[in-house]
């Protein structure tokens, strides 16, 4: 039916075009601008809308690169955070290297593997044992100074008392003044020296170093310096609080020092 | 209604991460020199679901571990983590252990048990910061690990507790 009447509809249609055509530009400036200001707002929608599509498939690209680089940042920073533990520990490692070529002490260079579960006592494990030449007692320092001794063997691992543990005793000398007294440790990464003689002119700061008495520590090992001095009740002794050199709490590596040498400098 | 399954496996596996955490990470969550004692919350979160005696056994086991890590004597920490066990297991159906108060006191008393029980035979075999002398380390373990525990359990229960409708 409607195909029928399409013929007759275009015929009307052409007309007007011509008679569009015919009319001079001057004259259908009106017309245009009307149509434009009735197709202004649908025109201005749909281009908004185009750029408002561009805009959110460039938030997405956006998005996207943007999560590209926050993985890159992190691996960045993982690198970066391993650089700089590497630099840390070629430091120490240099560090050690360094004491080992100063010293006439020979050394087993081991890691710490684990630390006491509780609050009470102070004590490490470590990744070497028997087998790597440790034996009991045998005293452990890193580059700052005296830490304490081995308590326990194993094959592979062994266990290590720091100073600042409560069992823990040591004859050591007051480096300026040569007094010797007994260090025992208190907890709390701390030690006591006891027993100077209240005649002693040690002051804060002192650097305390092992006497090589008692048949443990060589002598002349860095324990640490003074941090407090008082009299002891009866007016006989005098004690002082000693803060090791070494952080007690941030052991990473230690130096076994070997037995054989150890007991030549006991000699 | 519910049906309670405790999954010993996973437990058991949680366990074992723990006891190494005590002696390596646990450091980085210390405050001062004092640091939280994640192994006894094991011992006081399995007692109370399972009862005194499977308590006191899964603590005085862990204890041994722990014993092994410490530069102590074998047997004091396993008898002090066999007390907390038995002692929580006694609470069992008898404290609300959900309520954060609860996990904080009950956190509290078993910290202070083991402390007693471990100077105590602590002094009989070697040395010991004094008790009373080194109050502030007492006190600062046992507010720690309680406020720990307040966590650690809602954590356990979600890795461990398997609660599934019944028809019963």
């Amino acid at each position: 039916m409607f195909g029928q009447k399409k013929p007759l509809l275009f015929i009307p249609l052409i007309i007007l075009l011509f008679a569009i055509l015919l009319i001079s530009p001057q004259k259908t400036v009106h017309l245009k601008s009307g149509l434009l200001l009735l197709l202004r707002t649908p025109l201005s929608l749909i281009y908004r809308l185009q750029i408002s599509t561009i805009n959110v498939k460039k938030i997405f690209t956006f998005y996207s690169e943007y999560s590209t680089m926050q993985k890159k940042i992190k691996e960045l920073s993982f690198q970066a955070n391993q650089v700089t533990e590497l630099e840390l520990e070629t430091q120490r490692l240099r560090k050690i290297l360094e004491l080992k070529e100063n010293t006439p002490n020979k050394f087993i260079v081991s890691r710490v593997i684990g630390k006491e579960p509780n609050n009470w006592l102070n004590s490490l494990i470590i990744d070497k044992g028997s087998l790597q030449g440790i034996s009991i007692n045998q005293p452990v320092m890193n580059f700052s100074g005296l830490i304490g001794k081995i308590i326990e063997v194993n094959p592979k691992s062994a266990k290590v008392l720091l100073i600042s543990d409560v069992n823990s005793r040591a004859v050591v000398l007051v480096q300026s003044t040569r007094d010797e007294g007994m260090l025992e440790g208190i907890g709390k990464g701390l030690c006591r020296l006891k027993y100077l003689t209240v005649d002693s002119e040690v002051k804060l700061g002192d650097v305390v170093v092992s006497a090589g008495l008692g048949g443990v520590y060589p002598k002349g090992l860095v324990v640490g310096k003074i941090e407090s001095i008082k009299i002891e009740r009866g007016g006989i002794y005098k004690s002082c609080i000693v803060k090791p050199l070494s952080t007690l709490s941030g052991l990473e590596e230690v130096l076994c020092i070997e037995s054989d040498l150890n007991q030549s400098d006991l000699d | 209604m519910y049906r309670i399954r405790f999954k010993s496996v996973r437990f058991g596996l949680i366990s074992f991460f723990v006891l190494l955490f005590q002696s390596t990470l646990a450091y980085s969550f210390s405050l001062g020199t004092i640091k939280p004692d994640f192994v006894l919350l094991l011992v006081i979160f399995f007692a109370l679901y399972k009862g005194q005696k499977q308590g006191m056994f899964y603590g005085m086991v862990v204890g041994i571990f722990v014993d092994a890590l410490s530069g102590g004597v074998v047997g004091i920490n396993s008898f002090g983590l066999g007390c907390v066990g038995l002692l929580c297991g006694l609470l069992k159906e008898r404290v609300y252990i959900n309520h954060f108060l609860t996990k904080f006191l009950v956190g509290l008393a078993a910290c202070l048990v083991y402390s007693i029980v471990y100077y105590v035979l602590g002094e009989q075999f070697f040395r010991l910061p004094g008790f009373f002398a080194n109050i502030d380390i007492v006190i600062g373990t046992m507010v720690y690990t309680s406020f720990c525990n307040i966590f650690f359990v809602d954590v356990l229960d979600r890795f461990v507790i398997d609660r599934s409708t019944s028809l019963l």
